[in-house]
């Protein structure tokens, strides 16, 4: 007795369960959608131009440029603030 | 065990720092001192100063007249004033006062002392321009004087220049926003208009990498979201950044030191110069955006070899005290006992110590320093900021050793010593000046400006630091919508 009413606890539970993925389903009519077989494509006489792309878009990383160790000095020296001492010629006001 | 001369060794017992025992520690302070929780330093404040009677400045001349009056004008080359900003010729006592004014801003910058962030502890030197200006007049020497107001390096005009070149960009349109869909031929164009290297038949690819360097981004040679972010920003944000830096350039030291340790933060590089040329370089981790590492000058005076970590109190508050005393005895933090505090957290030194090995010692009211780190992943990434403020060092070691060279006795003694294991504190044979710079943008040796973000926003508060001493100084001046438009 105790068996049969855990077998329709489970039943009914599982019904219960059913019952709300039915509810949260997305809403599609596939009545009305005809199957893929038999909707018919105008198929364009001339294929279309893909879309304008960065063409490294799909591309993998490169690989990191090779860099002299006195070229990231160098890099890095005008990073920090390159301070070479300027002559007084170098040193003018006016826009180059 | 025999040790050089030179070595300042104080064997320190880290069980001994450990030890709760405050008048001990008291009577005999351990040597690698405390870095926190150090009381506050008093603010010292510069002395009064006495204001001598002005110089009398001589009688100008007409023509001196008209090229103080042309010089005036000039002000948008240095980043001052807008360009296009119209100046009506001034005579007399008008011109210059306007002269002195210029001299002024040109020589320390317009931001007010008292407007300084506490951390931007880099301050420009006051300078009265009074006397010069009479000597120049006097002697008919306008522009070799006016010449000398300005920052004498090649980073200060290297942005001069590069200000010049995106004023002509900003002047004949700007540059088109880019998209992830934007045509190779267009991400091309765009990058030419700054990279003059970039050729038509270059790989995008490798037009994307060096764009990438410029900006500080992994250079993958793919138009991410990132360098996409980069390459869409303003060129009138571009000016601003190089108005920006060109302020603080005003405020460095016209005479720099030959041999000097200079750090960009915003980049989180280091560089090493010798008789003026970089000899070395390094990859560094800088101060997270909530934790920044200030703008300072010093001078390095000693290596700390094996250094324990005196934990700040801000971070044993923020990240180990909630962990439970037990947590931290496993990870083998040491609780001590101190008369100012209370109770301090002590990492011991070791391979694990968040300073690593060394540790690079100078004085600035901010106890930070440069040191290593155990943490060596972060060196291959390409976003750097992450420190408490402190500057951690990809390779300490060669540098250490760099500083230590001139001595025979610790040449190349430097791993040796760490091997020991024992805490020591080594002495500079000279003590080498550190500047812990802020540069948002800057020019390479072929004039191309490089740019990084502004993480701490610096660059934006400036510019309103200007605004609101512009301001102070003239209250009938209009609002300027940004730091191109004050003089």
């Amino acid at each position: 007795m105790r068996k049969l009413a855990f077998i329709a606890l489970t039943g009914a539970l599982a019904l219960a369960a059913c019952g709300k993925k039915e509810e949260e389903a997305p809403v599609t009519n596939n009545l009305v959608e005809p199957p893929v077989e038999n909707v018919i494509v105008d198929e364009p006489e001339v294929a279309p131009l893909p879309e304008p792309t960065n063409d490294t878009a799909e591309a993998k990383p490169l690989a990191p440029p090779t860099v002299s160790e006195q070229q990231q000095i160098e890099d890095d020296a005008a990073a920090t603030g390159m301070t070479a001492r300027l002559s007084p010629d170098e040193s003018s006001n006016g826009a180059d | 065990m025999k040790r050089p001369d030179l070595i300042h060794i104080s064997a320190i017992s880290l069980l001994a720092a450990a030890t709760p025992a405050p008048t001990l520690a008291l009577a005999q302070p351990p040597v690698v001192a405390p870095t926190l929780p150090a009381p506050a330093p008093p603010v010292v404040l510069p002395p009064a100063i006495v204001t001598p009677p002005p110089v009398p400045l001589p009688p100008l001349s007409a023509a001196q007249e008209r090229w103080l009056n042309d010089w005036l004008k000039g002000g948008a080359e240095q980043g001052l004033m807008a360009r296009d900003k119209a100046t009506r010729p001034l005579q007399g006592d008008a011109l210059l006062s306007a002269v002195i004014d210029r001299a002024r801003a040109l020589g320390t910058g317009r931001v007010d002392r008292a407007d300084f962030l506490d951390i931007w502890a880099l301050r420009p030197t006051p300078i009265d321009p009074r006397p010069g200006l009479a000597k120049a007049i006097s002697e008919d020497r306008l522009p070799q004087w006016a010449n000398g107001l300005t920052p004498p390096y090649a980073g200060y005009d290297g942005l001069r220049k590069g200000l010049a070149n995106y004023e002509r960009i900003r002047d004949s349109g700007g540059w088109a926003t880019l998209t992830a869909q934007s045509a190779p031929d267009a991400v091309r164009k765009r990058i030419a208009i700054e990279d003059k290297a970039v050729t038509a038949t270059e790989k995008l690819g490798d037009v994307l990498q060096r764009a990438q360097r410029r900006y500080g981004l992994n250079p993958t040679g793919l138009l991410d979201a990132r360098t996409l972010k980069e390459l869409n920003v303003p060129v009138e944000d571009r000016i601003a950044a190089i108005m920006a830096n060109m302020e603080r350039w005003r405020w460095m030291p016209r005479d720099l030191p030959v041999n000097r340790v200079q750090v960009n933060i915003a980049a989180a590089v280091l560089t090493v110069f010798e008789g003026d040329q970089p000899i070395s370089s390094m990859r560094a981790v800088t101060g997270s955006p909530d934790n920044a590492t200030p703008m300072l000058s010093s001078s390095i005076h000693s290596i700390v070899v094996n250094p324990p970590w005196n934990v700040p109190a801000s971070i044993a508050k923020r990240e180990l005290w909630p962990k439970g005393r037990a947590a931290l005895a496993r990870q083998g933090y040491k609780i001590v006992g101190t008369p100012e505090t209370g109770e301090r957290i002590v990492q011991p030194a070791g391979p694990n110590s968040a300073l690593g090995r060394l540790k690079f010692d100078f004085n600035n009211p901010f106890a930070v320093y440069l040191h290593d780190t155990p943490s060596r992943a972060k060196f291959s990434s390409y976003d750097r900021l992450a420190s408490h403020g402190c500057i951690r060092l990809e390779k300490p070691v060669p540098l250490a050793e760099l500083m230590v060279a001139s001595n025979p006795d610790l040449n190349g003694k430097i791993q040796s010593l760490i091997d020991t294991g024992k805490t020591q504190r080594v002495s500079l044979p000279k003590e080498v000046a550190v500047y812990l710079l802020y540069w948002t943008a800057f020019a390479s040796n072929n004039g191309t400006m490089s740019f990084r973000s502004d993480p701490y926003g610096w660059d934006k508060l400036l510019a309103e630091k200007i605004e609101a001493s512009s301001r102070r100084a003239d209250p009938t001046a209009a609002t300027a919508p940004t730091i191109a438009s004050k003089d």
